[in-house]
């Protein structure tokens, strides 16, 4: 290994040797299809918690570069989870920026964002041929996929090894028949980047995830925002489905310890009870059960009842 | 009647073969007949053969150099000229030997002296270009190497992740 260097590859450090076979080999076929405008899809595939997500940023930024400031072209912004924000995105930026539709790792049921990741393939099929946006799905396995979007869509599949190493395939379809050629490419390693400027491995247990500016805290910081935002949509759905279980005496009970809301002049409002109960529970009743609730309260604590 | 068919036929054909090639006859039949990938010269496997035989020459005990010299020759006019670079031409002049043979008469079962040949203008010593056919064999299985037909290489593509401070062009070729 005489010739073994360490190359500038858009602002990045990355080793190169003729003899040891080592380059850009991936990069440099990607950068060509994004140069003559083909459109490029990447699957970046590996169970979960080696860091399927982190080698798709990391192909990503490796791709885009530094600016001459040395800032990275590729932003947080163009990590996208759902297909509203990955058509925003499609319209909004510049041809041949990246885009990564990422894993919503537990937030989201998994079968909805493979619907949505499905329409986001299919919709876009025609319009990346225009918009030459490479896009990079990290996925726990291939055959999640539809059928379609895995064998005539994905052209590049990265098969990880393990954290930061994987091989990438070309995938091929025969014109003639049914069958589906993967060729071998090369090896990729990649070590953790940003390593120079913080050597911590994980950004979750870090005191400094709220205002670090690395890429990777940045990454952590909206896939964390994300899933609160998950959370709270889940809590608020278990929440409606418990209301249903309720039995009418446990929504009398509910119900009159908001008593100052709906009994007014000396009568039961129904329509304000089931706005207080709406507000206070998430409970939603009908007219008939209103007037029912409204009877209930009025049987059983007398004071309510009309003089 | 059979017979007269027959006899007919073969006229026919003793009339075309006198006016058209095989491969006239063939293109007339199949109009679209054209060479495909199975059809092609198994170039590899005639390498790999040929390097077989030179393995099983080498092993046999009794193997002249002329075997040696016939199978090296063989996989050098195997090897398309236009792989060959400068390398290889530069490993096959460090092939290159000289032999050197005695050419003075014999009188008598004696060797006339050299004297006596610069003397009378007979030649004593010849030089013949020749070649050391290991290494011939070795420039060729280097080249075939370094074409990537040998072994499988397997590409890697490494980063540190460390960003570098001078930006390049092509970087800055990205912004346009």
């Amino acid at each position: 290994m005489s010739d073994l260097a360490i190359v500038n590859y858009h602002g990045w450090k990355m080793l190169q040797s003729n003899e040891a076979a080592v380059g850009p080999y991936f990069s440099n076929t990607i950068m060509a299809r994004i140069h003559q405008k083909k459109s490029t899809n990447i699957t970046v595939v590996v169970e979960a918690g080696i860091g399927k997500s982190y080698m798709a940023i990391n192909i990503a930024r490796m791709l885009e570069g530094k600016t001459a400031s040395g800032e990275d072209r590729f932003s947080v912004e163009q990590i996208v989870f759902n297909y509203k924000d990955f058509m925003d995105l499609v319209l909004m930026l510049k041809p041949g920026k990246v885009i990564i539709f990422d894993e919503p790792s537990y937030s989201l049921s998994h079968r909805d964002w493979y619907k949505e990741l499905q329409s986001a393939l299919v919709k876009t099929i025609e319009s990346m041929r225009y918009k030459i946006h490479p896009l990079i799905i990290p996925v726990i396995n291939s055959n999640l996929l539809d059928k379609t979007i895995r064998e005539y869509l994905i052209s590049f599949q990265v098969v990880m090894t393990e954290r930061g190493k994987g091989t990438v395939y070309r995938i091929k379809p025969s014109q003639f028949n049914e069958k589906i050629y993967r060729e071998y490419l090369c090896e990729l390693h990649y070590r953790m980047f940003d390593k120079d400027v913080c050597s911590k491995d994980t950004c979750l247990s870090c005191n400094q995830l709220d205002k670090c500016t690395i890429f990777r805290a940045q990454y952590e910081r909206k896939k964390a925002s994300i899933q609160e935002e998950r959370y709270g949509q889940a809590a608020e759905m278990a929440q409606k489905t418990e209301a249903k279980r309720w039995t009418l005496l446990q929504i009398e009970a509910m119900a009159y310890e908001l008593k100052d809301q709906w009994f007014l002049e000396g009568n039961i409002d129904t329509l304000k009870l089931g706005i207080a109960l709406a507000d206070a529970h998430g409970i939603r009743l009908g007219n008939n059960k209103r007037y029912e609730l409204k009877s209930m309260l009025e049987t059983h604590h007398p004071e309510l009842a009309p003089q | 009647m059979i017979i007269a068919i027959h006899s007919m036929e073969a006229k026919e054909m003793s009339k075309i073969s006198e006016s058209k090639t095989i491969f006239e006859l063939l293109t007339k039949e199949y109009p679209e007949a054209q060479l495909t990938i199975r059809d092609k010269v198994p170039q590899a496997f005639l390498i790999t053969r040929a390097i077989l035989t030179m393995m099983e020459v080498v092993k046999n005990i009794q193997c002249s150099t002329e075997e040696i010299r016939e199978i090296c020759e063989f996989i050098i006019h195997l090897i398309p000229t236009s792989w060959k670079d400068t390398q290889y031409y530069a490993e096959m002049e460090a092939a290159k030997i000289y032999v050197v043979q005695d050419t003075r008469p014999i009188f008598c079962e004696v060797k006339a002296s050299i004297d006596f040949c610069l003397k009378n203008g007979i030649p004593t010593f010849t030089k013949t270009l020749s070649f050391d056919y290991f290494k011939v064999f070795s420039a060729c299985i280097d080249l075939l190497n370094r074409k990537h037909v040998i072994a499988k290489v397997s590409s890697k593509e490494i980063s540190s992740g460390e960003s570098v401070d001078v930006q390049t062009k092509e970087a800055d070729t990205l912004d346009e």
